[in-house]
């Protein structure tokens, strides 16, 4: 069924995007309802997982241009929930714990497009070409859009550091 | 290679896309600029902590409210249906008629106006009609006593009898 194989891949898209677990609910449900409607529409010969993650992307960014995220600040990330390594103490783990909350809230930093791009590549695993065609995008556009938002990252981190939360 | 040309590259090099001759230039200049260098550490940082962030579960709740989507678009599916049934359309024009008149008013930019135009040919068709009772008022009275005796002769006025001619004959 539709449900037990993609809404766990398309919730953790709006998650990710953006930020609340709350809007993420929300718009798991509206990317469904549209994917019922469009269902009809689906061209047989063509990749379903990346027809139903356009179909996602297009309804993120339509919803991020309409309300604005950036504006919104993004859910505390739940402690229990973070992945920590096994056999790190407890120093390192709430340094690792500073760096994703960094990272998390570094995302709001970053154009809807770039956000994308990274969540399907870095966290989501998706290939290069993959993304391109989720994107609707040349090949090159994704490659320099997913090393943008890392550099992006990277600076807003080295920022961080500087001004020394305890990095 | 210059800082800016390693930065667009350094995601690259990182998953080991680039040519080798590319990643020996930047290797080069890595060697020699300490703040690309501490770029390509901060990020590498990045996307091992991006591969850590929770991913959190989709609830039971939530899983039962996809569930139920297509049950709901098919409701709304067949109420669409019966509302527009032939049966039922030109109850529909009427509402969609009285629809663009309200939102005419509503949304005229001189909606007093259009109000004050309103009331004028409601009032004006009030006063016909109290105009046309008092006409029949005055003529009852002007009668007087004489109703009774007008109304019996014009019963016995043969205008509606079809043995007219017959009786004008004898």
């Amino acid at each position: 069924m539709l449900v037990d194989a993609y809404s766990q891949r398309i919730f953790n898209l709006a998650y990710h995007f953006s930020g609340s677990r709350e809007e993420a609910e929300d718009m798991t449900q509206e990317i469904f309802l549209k994917l019922y409607t469009a269902l009809a529409k689906y061209d047989f010969s063509k990749n379903f997982d990346a027809w139903l993650m356009t179909l996602a992307r297009n309804h993120l960014i339509d919803q991020y241009r309409r309300t604005k995220w950036e504006k919104k600040s993004r859910d505390a990330l739940d402690e229990f929930s973070l992945a920590a390594e096994p056999r790190s103490g407890p120093e390192e783990r709430i340094l690792s714990r500073e760096i994703q909350t960094i990272i998390w809230e570094g995302f709001n930093h970053l154009s809807p497009d770039i956000r994308l791009a990274l969540i399907l590549r870095d966290i989501q695993g998706k290939k290069y070409d993959e993304i391109a065609e989720i994107m609707a995008l040349p090949l090159g556009t994704v490659k320099s859009r997913i090393n943008r938002g890392r550099l992006q990252l990277a600076k807003i981190l080295k920022q961080r550091k500087e001004q020394g939360h305890g990095l | 290679m210059d800082c800016e040309a390693v930065e667009r590259s350094l995601s690259l090099y990182i998953e080991g896309e680039l040519s080798r001759e590319e990643e020996e230039a930047v290797e080069r200049h890595l060697k020699t600029c300490s703040g690309c260098a501490e770029l390509l550490d901060l990020m590498h940082e990045v996307r091992g902590t991006l591969s850590t962030l929770p991913s959190p579960e989709v609830s039971e709740p939530m899983k039962e409210k996809l569930y139920g989507i297509p049950g709901r678009k098919r409701t709304i599916r067949l109420f669409l249906e019966y509302l527009f049934r032939p049966s039922f359309q030109p109850i529909v024009a009427a509402a969609a008629i009285l629809l663009v008149l309200l939102s005419f008013i509503g949304f005229h930019t001189d909606r007093s106006l259009v109000i004050q135009a309103l009331d004028r040919q409601v009032h004006w068709g009030f006063s016909q009609v109290e105009q046309l009772y008092a006409h029949a008022d005055s003529l009852t009275h002007a009668l007087g006593g004489y109703t009774g005796d007008v109304l019996e002769s014009l019963k016995k006025i043969p205008l509606f009898d079809g043995n007219n001619e017959k009786e004008t004959a004898f």
